[in-house]
């Protein structure tokens, strides 16, 4: 397996964080997605088993890049947070901006793997700390639930 | 080189659902029988309660369906790309099939479903048959399955409360459904509070609210034990082994008695045939080497798409398009079910969904088949509604409300607030079949062994658009007159690769327009039998595997009695 470090170049590396920390922002409610390791878990799986959407990743990321660039006047690290967000609301929906409809399918992989980085299993490399977990007040399951436990007066 | 093993009365392809239970009935009568299965024998701890390693990854699958998801199009005219959008919609591989990951919500087909075509003509005239669609009868009745859906039941020890007994309606139990000889062996899995106030809901709407049944142990049974509603049961295997499959009902015991012999890990590549076009066996990998399994008769018991599959890929000098296939049926009146669901926020109310198993539902049956009246509905069939515990996490986070940001801390709050007082309902709109939805081989895109993939060329018509918004909103309206204060639903859209697929080796009386007859024997080659839902000829609104089941165990009892 390649070394996840290794995955994708380094300035690839922080335009993903870049996007994570947007989607899932650290904020009054706790950790976000970079805190809660999302980053991790897509590198650790883009070197395994989601290797299959490494090319998607690299046009993706690059595009948004270059977007960023041409639509918004620097490079996507460095527009501020509320640029950022709009540069990205730019990819999803009905108006892609990015040809062909790669934006929008870029743009919901990375969002739906940043939410299994967060809210999967730990040992998948997100979710650190069950940050995720917590958020949504949700226990780690596999265990008997008993009928009270189903029950709506339950608590 | 190919090593030739020693002939058995009957090889069976895949030990799933189908096939494991048939091969199972067929030892257990004396038979000399193999089975190939392309999987493993997984064991419980493969089954951590892991929605990424489940519903993302489909981990159950890397045997096998993992490395050869089909190609999609909508049309003859578009060129296929290889499905992306599955999760959650793949088989798996392994003894048991993909029964193993299923939710094992187990249905009897309605009686109208086997009469569809002339139903609907009787009732609405032959105009209300939808333009393009190939829609026919089965070539058997619900009363001519009963006894086989009967045996299933008692074998597995399915749970639920019966609605009909021969004739009479019992009280709390489906109303709609077709009569029974007798009820359940076992009672409904165990109620939770959200199938009570879901229940409470549809009473107060008129409708006739009733336990979804189940083929998972509410109680032990035949020595198995019963479910422990650990909340991770779709799309994992169950580690109190409380599901209904093969290998806990009798398969381990022939294998053990010498009259089945199984391969996992057994790959098969081609069905053989001579040169009267009666087939001689199996060709099939295990391990890197080739074997040759020569048989009496061979049952191919795979999945829709690889049954298709292995047919095409199996031509010979009297079978130039495929085996069983001169009649050009193979492949055609495809069929699946996406899984429409309606979801609804009760907010300040803890639904407590997170345990349990998606087959503790309440359901109702108003809605499908002919149920109710469709002349101004403008379309035919219909569906079941299921309300079901077991929530998930990474779902309910891809999958808010349109009033709400689909990301960023506006998105974070509403999940914080609201992730336990998500319900859900599940529908399972009845598709048509037509002349333009079929399978073949894809012409470009290829397995991992080089083998090319099955294509679907499949969209949906207005009659299943027009179901498919009709059920969606009967749910919404079920899910606020439970108290939610917001309803919303997945997108409506055909999912071509889906666990619930149909057709194209079609069961019929004319080998004009079927590929098999009512016992699933192919209408080409008289010692080849198809098990599965390929051989359905209309969808239905409930989930399949009960009529998979029944038609197996039928087909099985056919053979035994023939060779007798």
């Amino acid at each position: 397996m390649t070394d996840p470090n290794d995955i994708l170049e380094a300035d690839l590396v922080e335009i993903l964080r870049a996007v994570i920390a947007r989607l899932i922002p650290d904020d009054e409610l706790g950790p976000g997605g970079l805190a809660a390791g999302a980053d991790r878990y897509i590198l650790t799986s883009l070197a395994g088993s989601l290797s299959g959407c490494l090319p998607g990743y690299v046009a993706g990321l690059r595009a948004l890049d270059a977007l960023a660039r041409t639509e918004f006047g620097a490079a996507f690290v460095s527009l501020s947070a509320s640029v950022q967000d709009e540069a990205l609301r730019s990819l999803e929906g009905d108006a892609p901006r990015v040809s062909g409809g790669e934006g929008e399918r870029f743009f919901e992989l990375v969002r739906e793997h940043a939410v299994e980085g967060f809210l999967g299993d730990p040992r998948h490399g997100g979710n650190r700390n069950e940050a995720g977990w917590s958020l949504i007040r949700y226990s780690p399951l596999g265990r008997t639930f008993a009928a009270a436990e189903q029950g709506l007066e339950h608590d | 080189m190919s090593e030739t093993l020693a002939k058995c009365d009957v090889v069976v392809i895949g030990l799933g659902a189908a096939g494991g239970l048939a091969a199972t009935i067929l030892a257990e009568a004396g038979l000399r029988v193999v089975g190939l299965e392309a999987g493993p024998r997984h064991s419980p701890d493969e089954f951590a309660a892991d929605e990424v390693l489940h519903e993302s990854r489909n981990a159950l699958g890397d045997a096998k369906v993992n490395h050869e998801v089909p190609t999609v199009r909508a049309s003859a005219d578009d060129v296929a790309a290889i499905a992306t959008a599955t999760r959650g919609l793949l088989m798996m591989n392994g003894l048991d099939g993909s029964k193993v990951h299923s939710t094992n919500v187990s249905w009897r087909m309605p009686p109208w479903n086997f009469a569809m075509r002339s139903a609907t003509v009787k009732r609405y005239g032959v105009r209300a048959l939808p333009e393009g669609s190939a829609l026919v009868d089965w070539p058997i009745t619900y009363d001519e399955l009963e006894p086989f859906y009967d045996m299933v039941e008692r074998r597995y020890g399915i749970s639920g409360k019966a609605g009909n007994i021969a004739g009479a309606v019992q009280s709390g139990g489906n109303p709609y459904e077709g009569a029974r000889s007798r009820e359940y062996p076992l009672p409904p899995l165990r109620r939770t509070g959200y199938s009570e106030r879901m229940a409470e809901a549809a009473r107060g709407l008129g409708w006739s609210p009733f336990p979804t049944p189940a083929s998972i142990r509410s109680q032990p049974y035949d020595g198995r034990g019963a479910c422990a509603y650990c909340g991770s049961c779709t799309w994992n295997g169950c580690r109190a082994g409380a599901k209904g499959l093969p290998s806990l009902h009798g398969l381990l015991e022939v294998e053990r008695s010498g009259a089945l012999i199984v391969h996992t890990g057994a790959r098969a590549t081609r069905i053989e045939t001579n040169d009267k076009g009666v087939a001689t066996g199996v060709h099939f990998v295990e391990n890197g080497a080739s074997y040759f399994q020569p048989a009496g008769h061979v049952m191919l018991a795979t999945y829709t798409y690889e049954n298709v599959r292995l047919l095409l890929l199996s031509t010979s000098p009297h079978f130039p398009l495929g085996l069983a296939n001169n009649s050009g049926n193979v492949g055609k009146y495809f069929m699946t079910h996406a899984f429409p669901m309606s979801l609804g926020v009760f907010p300040g109310q803890n639904l407590h969904r997170w345990g349990g198993t998606a087959a503790q539902a309440a359901a109702v049956a108003e809605f499908d088949a002919d149920n109710f009246n469709h002349a101004e509905a403008g379309f035919i069939g219909g569906s079941v509604l299921m309300a079901p515990a077991e929530n998930k996490a990474i779902f309910n986070a891809l999958n808010t409300p349109p009033s709400v940001a689909r990301w960023g801390s506006r998105w974070k709050r509403w999940l914080h607030e609201n992730s336990d007082s998500i319900g859900w309902i599940w529908t399972l709109p009845d598709v048509l079949p037509y002349e333009a939805n079929f399978l073949d081989l894809d012409p470009t895109y290829r397995d991992r062994d080089g083998v090319p993939l099955i294509r679907c060329t499949y969209r949906y018509f207005d009659n299943e658009r027009r179901q498919t918004r009709f059920l969606l909103n009967r749910a919404s309206e079920w899910l606020t007159a439970a108290g939610a204060s917001e309803t919303w639903h997945l997108p409506i859209a055909p999912a071509a690769v889906s666990t619930h697929a149909y057709g194209g080796t079609r069961m019929g009386g004319d080998p004009e327009n079927s590929v098999v007859d009512e016992f699933g024997v192919a209408h080409e080659v008289p010692n080849l039998t198809i098990l599965g839902a390929s051989t359905f000829p209309t969808s239905g609104g409930v989930n399949p595997t009960e009529t998979v089941e029944a038609l197996a165990v039928r087909s099985a009892a056919r053979f035994i009695d023939a060779a007798q």
